[in-house]
C-alpha cells in the first residue's frame, strides 16, 4: 500500500536532514505505529505519504504510485485517499461541529442529499451526536480531538495517517481515540500513527517503526518479532 | 454556484478593500473607455477631413506630365490623383468667381496644369508635399491641410498620453484587485489549509477568488460603460447642434467599444485574482 524506497530528506533552508535512507513497507489493511523522540522524522514520514513533501532523494510509492510524479490536482485526488489527524485538530473556528465535516464533503464534491446520513455516522463512530452544533471553543480538548478524527473517517478513506493524536489529551481521552482508530482498523484502513506515548503502543500492540534522528532504527511485530536494526548514519 | 457565493462572501469581508478596488477599477474604466470613445471620435474628424484634402501640384509648363502623373501613382500614399488642365483650372476659376469671365478673354491663362492628389492617410501630407517639391517638372506645391494636420499631432499626442494615463490606471487596477485577493487569501488561511489537505482541487480553491476579481472588476467596468455613454451621448448632442456636419459615434459603436472595455475588466479581474491567489497557495 505504502512503499518508502531509500528515502532521504533534507529541508533546504536549514539544511537539516529530517530523514535518512528509510525503507518501509506498509500493507494494506495493516496498523503502524511510528514512534521516536521530538524531531526524530515522524511528522516527515507523513507528510511525505500525505504528498506535502517530496524526498531529496528515493521514492515514495502509495499503490504503487510514486508520489513525486504527481501534478497538479492529481495531488489532491491523491489526498482524498486519507484522512489525515494532528495533534491539534485544525478545527475552523468560525464553523459548527456539523459545518466543519460538511466542509469537508463540500471540498470532495460529495452531493449534498448524502451529507446528513454521513456526518450523522461519522459523528455517532466518536460518539459526539450531540455535540453537532458546537462551536470548536465550546468543545473540550478530547472532543475537539475526536471531531477531528470524525472529520479524517467521513469518507471512509483507505488510509488514515495520525500525527501525535492523543499528543493533547487525558488518558482516558486518548483511549477513546485510539478506540476510534481501532474501530477504523478494524474496518480495513490502513492506520499509520505517529505518536510517542507508550501507553498507546501497550493498550493496543501493533507493528511499531522506530526512527531515531531520521532512521528507522527498529520496525518490529505486535509481539516484538522481526526487529531489524540499521547502520548508523555516517 | 458556489464561487459566485463564496466570491460574494469574500468580498463582504473586508469591504474597504474591495471598494478600494471597484473605484479604481470604476476609475480606471470610466477613463478608458470615455477618452477611447473621445479618440475615436477625433479619428473620425480627421478622417473626414482627410477625404476634402487635397494636394496640389503645379506643374512647369515643359514638364512631361504623363511621366509626373505615373510616378506620383505609384506612390503607396496616394489614393488617387488627376490631372487639371489649365483650361479646367481657368474655368473652374471663371465658374469660382464670375467677374473674371470677360478678363480671360483679354490675358493669356496664366495658370499650370495642376495634378491634384487624394491621400489614403492625411497624415502623410506633408512628407507627400516635400516629395512632390522635388520632383523634376513640379513648380509648386498647396495643401490646404493645415487643420488636419494640426488635428492628427493633436490625435498622436493624445493617443501616446492617453496610452500612458489609462496603462497606468489599468496596472493599478491589477495591482489593487492582487491586494484585495491577497487579504481574502489571508483571511482564509485557515479554511485553504485545510482545503489543500483534505483534497481540494486547485480550482475549487481559486475559484471564489477569481469569481471574486470578476465581480469587482465587472461591476466597476459595467458603470463605468454605462457612465461614459450617458455622458459621451450629452456631449455628442451638445456638439451636433453647434456643428451639425460633424462625424459622431453611433450605438453600435458604443457598444462594440463597452463590450471591449468589458472584456478587459474580466481579463484584469480573472487575472489578477488568479496570480494573487496561486502565488499564496504554495504549502509551506
Amino acid at each position: 500500500m505504502i512503499a518508502f524506497h531509500r528515502v532521504s530528506l533534507e529541508y533546504p533552508r536549514t539544511r537539516t536532514k529530517a530523514l535518512y535512507n528509510v525503507s518501509l513497507e506498509i500493507k494494506k489493511g495493516e496498523f503502524v505505529y511510528v514512534v521516536g523522540h521530538s524531531g526524530a522524522g515522524k511528522s516527515t514520514l507523513l507528510s511525505l505519504i500525505l504528498r506535502r513533501l517530496v524526498p531529496t532523494q528515493g521514492a515514495v510509492y502509495f499503490a504503487g504510485q510514486n508520489l513525486k510524479n504527481l501534478r497538479g490536482d492529481q495531488v489532491a485526488y491523491h489526498r482524498r485517499k486519507i484522512g489525515m489527524v494532528f495533534q491539534d485538530h485544525r478545527l475552523l473556528s468560525d464553523m459548527t461541529v456539523e459545518e466543519n465535516l460538511a466542509f469537508v464533503l463540500q471540498v470532495q464534491g460529495v452531493p449534498r442529499k448524502e451529507w446528513p446520513e454521513r456526518i450523522a455516522l461519522a459523528l455517532r463512530r466518536v460518539g459526539l451526536t450531540h455535540k453537532k452544533r458546537a462551536f470548536p471553543e465550546e468543545l473540550s480538548v478530547g472532543e475537539a480531538q475526536r471531531v477531528a478524527i470524525a472529520r479524517a473517517l467521513l469518507l471512509d478513506p483507505p488510509v488514515i495517517l495520525a500525527d501525535e493524536p492523543t499528543g493533547n489529551l487525558d488518558p482516558a481521552n486518548a483511549m477513546a481515540v485510539l478506540e476510534i482508530l481501532k474501530g477504523a482498523h478494524s474496518r480495513g484502513a490502513t492506520v499509520v500513527v505517529a505518536t510517542h506515548s507508550r501507553e498507546l503502543l501497550e493498550a493496543y500492540p501493533a507493528r511499531t517503526v522506530v526512527l531515531k534522528a531520521g532512521q528507522v532504527v527498529r520496525d518490529e511485530g505486535p509481539e516484538g518479532g522481526g526487529s531489524i536494526r540499521v547502520k548508523e548514519r555516517p | 454556484m458556489y464561487v459566485v457565493r463564496e466570491g460574494l462572501r469574500q468580498i463582504l469581508r473586508h469591504p474597504t478593500a474591495s471598494l478600494a478596488t471597484f473605484f479604481t477599477a470604476l476609475v480606471s474604466f470610466a477613463l478608458l473607455y470615455f477618452l477611447g470613445l473621445l479618440l475615436w471620435n477625433l479619428e473620425r474628424v480627421v478622417d473626414a477631413l482627410g477625404q476634402e484634402l487635397e494636394v496640389a501640384a503645379f506643374l512647369a509648363r515643359e514638364a512631361d506630365v504623363e511621366r509626373v502623373l505615373s510616378t506620383i501613382q505609384d506612390w503607396p500614399e496616394v489614393a488617387s490623383v488627376r490631372l487639371q488642365t489649365k483650361e479646367e483650372a481657368l474655368a473652374q476659376l471663371v465658374l469660382d468667381y464670375p467677374y473674371l469671365a470677360e478678363a480671360k478673354d483679354l490675358v493669356e491663362n496664366p495658370l499650370p496644369d495642376t495634378l491634384r492628389l487624394k491621400l489614403k492617410d492625411p497624415e502623410a501630407v506633408r512628407q507627400v508635399a516635400e516629395r512632390l517639391r522635388h520632383l523634376p517638372g513640379v513648380e509648386g506645391v498647396e495643401y490646404g491641410g493645415e487643420l488636419t494636420e494640426r488635428l492628427v499631432q493633436v490625435l498622436a499626442g493624445s493617443r501616446l498620453a492617453m496610452g500612458v494615463l489609462v496603462g497606468l490606471l489599468l496596472l493599478n487596477t491589477f495591482f489593487s484587485v492582487m491586494g484585495s485577493i491577497r487579504l481574502s487569501v489571508e483571511s482564509r488561511k485557515e479554511a485553504l489549509g485545510i482545503m489543500l489537505l483534505v483534497g481540494a482541487t486547485r480550482r475549487f480553491i481559486q475559484g471564489p477568488f477569481v469569481a471574486e476579481g470578476i465581480l469587482l472588476t465587472l461591476s466597476a467596468g459595467v458603470l463605468a460603460v454605462a457612465a461614459g455613454v450617458g455622458l459621451y451621448r450629452t456631449l455628442a448632442r451638445a456638439a451636433q447642434s453647434l456643428l451639425p456636419f460633424l462625424p459622431v459615434l453611433n450605438a453600435q459603436d458604443l457598444a462594440r467599444t463597452g463590450l471591449l472595455v468589458l472584456l478587459l475588466a474580466l481579463l484584469l479581474g480573472a487575472g489578477g485574482a488568479y496570480m494573487a491567489s496561486r502565488a499564496h497557495l504554495r504549502e509551506e
